[in-house]
């Protein structure tokens, strides 16, 4: 989703993009004619209201043996009226591997800074533990796309190029940031010195950049600041540069708003959104219309600030912000697209496609309170308990970081999953995820959630971290030629790390990250 | 452990004490998650008891549940894990009605965690409808009064009637898509099928005059039963290409848990089976039943939840539907509101149950989705 002026934008829903020039009040179908049954638009870049490129991924009915990457990159210049494709050859650098699951996941990246340069990142199924994927180049406008090799891509997320050397790569597991002045071919990580005023954090998650040219620019940081056991917080502090990101400094900070799940930088105007499911309308036994409270805050270059809220139709989360400036854009809930003229006071829905559902034949009933009797408990709700024998069959999901307890209760009321997984802190080849605290396992028990305590420590010297060309980055910490005494040692450093956190458990697992057996 | 299929099965699998539980990272593609303990890379003779968790999708971005977006990877456990307390899931009811364009009557028999090609995940449709499951069934076209088998995905619904069938039942559908039933010939013999694709494959029983399958899950085992001659109805699981004898039939979960009806004393009762490798039997326990009950237990989900259909001397003399949560004490029954006669069929992951009822007084049938937590 990008609104490119106030009235030219485009949409993606996955397998369809559309166009549209009166700011969202009707939309064009222009997605690129598809080769495969199960192709989805996975990633779409527009320079300009005419200059475009899609790119799109054929599912799973390939045939993997045939082609085990099909990809296909479109490009347009008449906003999508017309594409032309190509279908370039790429290499898995997992297929070596073979083995299901590994490889090209079909999520991907994709940017240009001029009709010719162009790049495009393409997401690898790996580990949990990394961000892993391949980076193309075309400087021809996309009609030939080459492999990087040069360089070892730190991670596989979104990018921004400034020039067609100067590029941003921001997000991965820890949220970092990372800057290329050679086209893509090395990256540097950046770290920014926190500023004092932010206080403890949970966490730290670097945006993309948005610069004006090529010297000056704005950096937004968020800062997970709030209290264990209390409600979410952000702070976001807007960094500015005047020569080209090699030094930032402080420009502005938005201290402790509610969380935050994205920002954007419009015209030196930093807006950022919290969206909340309004609890008003969520009684237990009434569904009513989903709604959720959106509230936009911007903070401009003279430190004026402003705080909108407005109830929107929307059981969505604000994941995404395009802004034109203070007052105009729009942000994607994810389940629809929602457009303001002034600044979060008011919001349209602007979807596309809602008029092309109006044929499911699902709709809702009138009347929405079912359970007429009930056998064993009272009232018109059904309770499902999670107690009992701590070995039966339940969704669970796991994330590189644990989420806030907040953010636990949310997917304990909402979703179908039971169970977590922790990563004991303390082991090599760990990382420190900073909400595990023996209060906040002590709070999601509570809440209900059962727990897979798992230690990721020495992995095998066959294990690649990373593969680039199909040359393998090992792990930094490996077992020695003593497996047996490494295994022993880590197993009574997970036993103390659990009973730290306060878990009363009789199990815990550790995590073998893959290798190739015959490698070893 | 946590580790892949190739080092588990040349390594880890052989050192002398292998590890209490194995968690397997398999992941499949997100259009079609296997949502499963068995048949992911590694003997379903390893670790046979309650003894694995598997990661089956990995990296999904930004899903979202209760307004709140993580980034995360899903996995389905049936291990030891540190257990919870106290966490109870509210769910208010929503109905939904199911009916395919110009039907009579619609019929949805199974649904399975799949909204259109993706992984079900809490945000609304466009339309602010509920995201559901896809579903397969039956409907009754008003003009034409044949019978279609469909298939309802992403708010259309598509006709996927067998070409060589005169009916085609479909019963069961897993989250890689396929869809398993029974049809019948040109010559009224009873056929199980299994649809893949849009290609159809017969099962039939050795011997059997009918064969019937009922559901599917997503490691490919089926449970059906079949009529024999001189031996009557038998029960079956069906995997990698032989016929298990079970108990019980009419659901199946990852677990290989299958729910089934029996008949005790002058009543119908059901029971849930834990099969479990290498003979795919297991243990059985009853669904809790109030005196003077039929008890149809039906579908059963990857969190051991059975729904069915009921039979009583009260407000049930027709039939209500019910859901059992995993160790309650007794089941929760309910009924379309306004309807008297209420049944289920199905229940995936996100708790949405499909069924039908009849408007009273008319005879006419719709199918309804009742929602899930939102």
């Amino acid at each position: 989703m990008k609104l490119l002026t106030p009235e030219v934008g485009w949409a993606a829903t996955g397998q369809e993009l559309y166009w549209t020039t009166d700011g969202g009040a009707q939309w064009r179908d222009i997605t690129p004619k598809l080769q495969h049954k199960s192709q989805e638009v996975s990633s779409v870049f527009f320079l300009d209201s005419s200059t475009g490129w899609a790119l799109l991924h054929c599912g799973d009915d390939r045939n993997p043996k045939i082609d085990d990457t099909c990809f296909e990159f479109a490009s347009t210049t008449d906003a999508g009226q017309s594409w032309s494709i190509v279908h370039p050859r790429i290499v898995d650098p997992a297929s070596s591997h073979i083995e299901d699951g590994l490889g090209f996941s079909g999520r991907t990246f994709l940017g240009f800074t001029d009709p010719q340069h162009g790049w495009a990142v393409l997401k690898i199924n790996w580990s949990t533990l990394s961000s892993s994927g391949e980076m193309l180049r075309t400087v021809d406008g996309g009609r030939t796309w080459t492999q990087l090799t040069k360089g070892d891509l730190p991670m596989a997320e979104h990018f921004h190029f400034v020039t067609a050397n100067f590029g941003w790569m921001a997000g991965g597991p820890d949220h970092v940031l990372y800057v290329t002045r050679d086209a893509g071919d090395s990256w540097q990580l950046v770290t920014l010195p926190k500023p004092s005023e932010v206080g403890p954090d949970h966490g730290i998650f670097y945006e993309l950049p948005v610069f004006e040219n090529e010297r000056r620019g704005f950096l937004p940081v968020r800062y997970e600041v709030g209290p264990e056991m209390g409600p979410d917080m952000t702070t976001v502090v807007l960094f500015a540069t005047g020569d080209g990101g090699r030094t930032w400094k402080q420009d502005r900070i938005s201290s402790r708003l509610p969380d935050i799940y994205s920002s954007d930088v419009a015209k030196s105007m930093l807006i950022a959104v919290h969206s909340e499911i309004d609890k008003e309308h969520q009684d237990g036994s009434q569904y009513s219309i989903a709604r959720t409270k959106l509230s936009l805050y911007t903070l401009g270059p003279d430190r004026n600030a402003t705080n909108n809220t407005a109830d929107i139709p929307s059981r969505g989360a604000a994941t995404q912000l395009s802004f034109l400036n203070r007052d105009y854009g729009w942000v994607n809930m994810s389940d629809r697209i929602f457009a303001t003229q002034d600044a979060g006071i008011s919001w349209v829905d602007v979807s596309p496609g809602g008029a092309r559902r109006l044929q499911p034949s699902i709709h809702q009933s009138p009347k929405t309170i079912p359970l007429q009797k009930q056998v064993g408990s009272a009232g018109n709700t059904t309770q499902q308990s999670t107690t009992g024998n701590n070995s039966s069959m339940q969704l669970g999901f796991d994330a590189y970081n644990s989420p806030t307890v907040p953010q636990m209760q949310a997917w304990m009321n909402s979703s179908p999953y039971y169970v977590f997984n922790v990563y004991l802190p303390g082991s090599l080849n760990g990382h420190k995820d900073n909400n595990l605290t023996p209060v906040w396992v002590s709070a999601v028990q509570t809440q209900g959630w059962g727990l897979i305590p798992t230690w990721v420590g020495l992995q095998s010297p066959c294990a690649c971290a990373k593969t680039v060309k199909g040359v393998c980055t090992p792990y930094a910490h490996v077992f020695s030629s003593d497996p047996s005494a490494d295994g022993a040692n880590e197993a009574d450093q997970a036993i103390t790390a659990s009973k730290n956190l306060g878990l009363v458990t009789t199990i815990l697992y550790k995590d073998i990250e893959n290798y190739t057996p015959s490698t070893s | 452990m946590y580790a892949n299929p190739a080092p588990i099965n040349s390594d880890i699998s052989q050192i002398s004490t292998i590890p209490d539980d194995i968690w397997i990272t398999k992941t499949s593609a997100a259009t079609k998650p296997q949502v499963t303990i068995w048949n992911q890379g590694i003997s379903d003779s390893l670790w046979p008891n309650k003894q694995r968790i598997h990661q089956f999708l990995i990296d999904q971005a930004a899903v979202n549940f209760g307004g709140v977006p993580l980034s995360i990877d899903d996995d389905i456990i049936d291990a030891q894990i540190v257990p919870g307390v106290n966490g109870t899931k509210n769910s208010s009811s929503v109905y939904s009605d199911i009916s395919c364009p110009g039907a009579l009557t619609t019929y949805p028999i199974a649904i399975n965690d799949m909204n259109g090609t993706a992984f079900i995940n809490g945000s609304t449709n466009t339309d602010g409808s509920a995201q559901t499951g896809t579903i397969v069934g039956q409907y009754q076209d008003a003009t034409t009064y044949l019978t279609h088998a469909y298939r309802y995905s992403g708010g259309i619904c598509s006709v996927i009637d067998y070409s060589d069938a005169v009916v085609t039942w479909p019963s069961g559908i897993n989250n890689v898509g396929q869809v398993v039933g029974h049809y019948e010939d040109s010559a009224a013999k009873m056929h199980g099928f299994l649809l893949t694709g849009s290609k159809f494959s017969t099962i039939d029983y050795s011997g059997a005059s009918a064969t019937y399958l009922s559901s599917i899950n997503d490691a490919g085992q089926i449970d059906g039963y079949a009529n024999v001659p001189n031996l009557g109805f038998q029960h079956f699981l069906y995997y990698a290409g032989t016929f298990y004898p079970i108990n019980y039939n009419a659901g199946i979960n990852g677990d290989a848990t299958v729910v089934g009806q029996a008949v005790c004393g002058n009543t119908d009762c059901s029971y849930e089976e834990y099969l479990a490798p290498p003979s795919w039997t297991g243990p059985n326990t009853a669904v809790p039943q109030g005196p003077g009950y039929n008890l149809f237990a039906v579908g059963i989900d990857n969190d051991n939840d059975i729904v069915g259909g009921l039979e009583e001397a009260g407000d049930c003399s027709y039939s209500c539907g019910f859901l059992f949560p995993p160790g309650s004490a007794a089941i929760t029954i309910f009924q379309y509101p306004g309807s008297n006669e209420t049944e289920v069929y199905s229940i995936n992951d996100f708790g949405q149950i499909v069924g039908s009822y009849s408007v009273p007084n008319s005879g006419d049938v719709h199918g309804f989705m009742v929602a899930p937590p939102q």
